[in-house]
């Protein structure tokens, strides 16, 4: 049976809509006055799909819906909406509802547009369930020094790695500052080998360097090589540039007060402090990042 | 230098929205009067963002929106709408419009609307483009014996090899079926112990709605409910390579009936081994019968087998 | 300024008051360049004092946006001005703590604050 909630301040509506669902006897209908019973309701059961008015006293539909997107983020949401409805309807859209079926329309359209939402909604979380069955994701990847690839690959790694559960909200955006770190060091310091002495002494020369360095051989030939492997216990990235790789002990302390106006040694002590573990392997141009799931061991999921 | 496209057929209200994208950012505009003619232009180069005017003689901005979702779906569209043609736009908007901006507010909102809708076109294209630095994708998976986590490992597998530039559409059709093959083999014959006729399926639903189906009891049941499938997926721009392990008893390959047989037993079986071995360039099972390697190469490969 | 992506700037008695849209990957990056360019020149022609960097927008930064502050500052320094930063996330005042920016740059809670502080 799918649970479905329907939220309208009107009985006569709430009647109507829940009596065109119960059509369907796979469907469960339970009901909610507004946007504050709705959230209460759903604190103690959770729907499957809301089937709720625009226009309620105290918290309105689209209120509701940004609610429910943050709290129950995979609870999909169906506006109802009357005539002169329809701009608040678009903004309800882009905040995250599902889709809306004008009020005139419910009879012809209801049932198509929740089976519709419904079936969206399912793949989706049989997709989220399918990673709790990972037990093992690896990839390997390997860049040019394209500097728009860095913000994608970052998103791409930070998510796999909350899939994985190996981190919460907070991990995964010091996962993705200390990802960041590496791979701008692998571009930058690595491949195109412009250090950042220049960058502090003059950030023009710098920029103009680094340009002219992404068009020159050998370096615009050089690859920066990503390798991810990701368990339910721990990630661990490896990054791998092709430059003369450095001296990561060579670096001045960032924390000495002499070297305070100094930005270089930072990179390196945000990755040491994100992540549980970092080492430079090879002649420095290979750096491999840990994270461990916090609180110790888990058992793969489905496993024993 | 981003590239809009403005599309209306009124000349005034083209060369305000025009103006108005001209002055707020740095990009090229570019203008159609009418859908037709829109369509048109892109045949030669596609714009990064499309501004269209609702309601249009020739092709109306809901034809619009639909034809350029069909043809190219990489481009984003932002809708104008008059007063009163709001519901048009939901419409639109259920058809994959990105955005709209009534006309009344258009030196207000039009600017920001359309610097948010680039920026998550370029996220869209970013992923996108991440996907073509793959060199190597492994996964290891560990299923307890629920066939709706099926089609999503499908799913996620064929995205990986489409990435990989492994195989065309009907290459990957055929890994998803042999790979599906293979694991409902692993989760019924192998760890259930029920063959396919066994259960009522119908279409892709393998569980009867609301009956007891035997694969139901039995998932709850000892030793079938302690069973699992073991699944290692490996796509490199070479090959795809499955490995799929139930825990059941096994079988004996050479006993699988060819199809066609009529005193086979069980011709579903045979039917299903017979895809995947077609399917696949590489089909073996071990000594037990309870694992089984499949591989699928990459398309030029396949006259020239790895040695 | 709706052609600013990375970098919104105004005026704000003797600050110029600079607000983060998203994290920079680079000062290497044109665009990046040429916005902090802007928010330069605004502060060289407005004959602004000081600088505050109001993180209201962006919750959380790495050390390429450190990068850009420690620019912002030099460019106010010469004429003993000042940065100070405002409505910082917890991680981002973590950053600053860890890269031992905040013993050169004061932590304010609102903007306001920052502006008061930086009369001082």
């Amino acid at each position: 049976m799918t649970a479905i909630l329907v939220v309208d301040d009107s009985a006569v509506d709430r009647h109507l809509v829940g009596g065109l669902l119960e059509r369907d006897t796979a469907l469960r209908v339970d009901y909610a006055t507004d946007g504050a019973d709705a959230l209460r309701k759903m604190g103690a059961a959770v729907p499957d799909l809301v089937v709720t008015d625009l226009m309620m006293p105290e918290m309105d539909g689209l209120q509701l819906v940004s609610a429910v997107r943050s709290k129950f983020p995979y609870v999909p949401v169906i506006l109802t909406t009357s005539q002169g409805n329809e701009e608040i309807a678009v903004q309800a859209l882009q905040q995250g509802a599902a889709s809306y079926v004008p009020k005139h329309a419910l009879a012809r359209r209801l049932l198509d547009t929740v089976h519709r939402v419904l079936a969206v909604s399912c793949r989706e979380r049989s997709y989220l369930r399918l990673w709790n069955c990972i037990s093992v994701a690896e990839y390997a990847l390997e860049l040019d020094n394209d500097s728009s690839l860095i913000g994608p690959l970052v998103t791409y790694l930070q998510e796999h790695v909350s899939r994985m559960g190996l981190c919460d909200e907070t991990d995964r955006m010091r996962v993705g500052v200390a990802l960041e770190e590496a791979l701008t060091n692998a571009m930058y310091h690595g491949n195109l080998q412009v250090g950042s002495e220049l960058r502090e002494d003059d950030d023009r020369a710098y920029c103009a360097l680094v340009e002219a360095r992404r068009n020159q051989v050998p370096y615009k030939e050089r690859r920066i090589h990503v390798r991810a492997r990701l368990s339910r216990d721990e990630a661990v990235f490896v990054v791998r540039d092709e430059g003369t790789g450095f001296d990561p002990s060579g670096l001045p302390d960032p924390t000495d007060p002499a070297n305070l106006e100094r930005v270089s040694g930072r990179g390196i002590l945000l990755m040491r402090t994100f992540m549980d573990e970092v080492s430079f392997r090879g002649m420095g141009n290979e750096v491999v990042l840990t994270k461990r799931r916090p609180g110790g061991l888990n058992l793969v999921a489905n496993g024993r | 230098m981003a590239t809009i496209l403005v599309v209306d057929d009124s000349a005034v209200d083209r060369r305000l929205v025009g103006g108005l994208l001209e002055k707020s950012a740095v990009c090229t505009v570019q203008y159609a009067a009418n859908g037709v003619e829109a369509l048109a232009r892109m045949k030669e180069v596609a714009p990064d963002l499309i501004v269209t005017d609702l309601n249009m003689p020739t092709m109306d901005g809901l034809e619009l929106v639909k034809s350029i979702r069909a043809r190219h779906p990489d481009v984003p569209l932002v809708l104008v709408t008059a007063y009163g043609s709001e519901a048009l736009a939901l419409e639109a908007l259920e058809h994959g419009a990105a955005s709209y901006v009534p006309k009344s507010q258009l030196a207000e909102r039009l600017p920001r609307t359309v610097d948010e809708v680039l920026a998550m076109a370029r996220t869209d294209r970013g992923a996108k483009q991440l996907l073509t630095c793959l060199v190597r994708s492994e996964f290891q998976f560990v299923l307890d014996n629920d066939p709706a986590m099926i089609d999503p490992l499908i799913d996620l597998v064929q995205q990986i090899v489409a990435g990989m530039g492994l195989c065309d559409f009907t290459g990957r059709l055929q890994t998803g079926i042999a790979l599906k093959e293979a694991l409902l083999n692993a989760v019924f014959h192998g760890n259930l112990e029920i063959s396919r006729e066994q259960i009522q399926a119908v279409g892709d639903r393998l569980i009867g709605e609301g009956d007891a189906s035997l694969a139901d009891q039995r998932r709850s049941q000892p030793p079938y409910c302690g069973r699992r499938v073991y699944v290692y997926v490996t796509v490199s721009p070479a090959e795809a390579r499955f490995v799929v392990r139930d825990e059941g008893r096994g079988f004996d390959v050479a006993a699988v009936p060819v199809p066609g047989d009529p005193n086979a037993l069980e011709p579903e079986r045979g039917r299903g081994l017979s895809l995947m071995r077609n399917f696949m360039d590489e089909l073996r099972f071990n000594e037990t019968g309870n694992e089984v390697t499949m591989v699928k190469r990459r398309d030029d490969n396949d006259s020239n087998p790895r040695g | 300024m709706s052609d600013r992506n990375v970098l919104h700037s105004e005026l704000s008695e003797n600050a110029v008051v600079v607000v983060p849209l998203r994290d920079v990957g680079s000062l290497a990056e044109e665009h990046v360049r040429s916005e902090l360019d802007a928010v330069l020149t605004q502060v060289q022609e407005s004959g602004a004092k000081n600088v505050v960097v109001d993180f209201a927008h962006l919750p959380y930064f790495g050390t390429a946006m450190l990068e850009v502050m420690l620019v912002l500052w030099r460019s106010v320094r010469t004429d003993a001005g000042k940065l100070a930063v405002c409505n910082a996330s917890e991680m981002e005042r973590e950053v600053l703590r860890i890269s031992a920016f905040d013993s050169l740059w004061p932590m304010c809670g609102t903007r306001e604050e920052a502006i008061e502080t930086l009369k001082q």
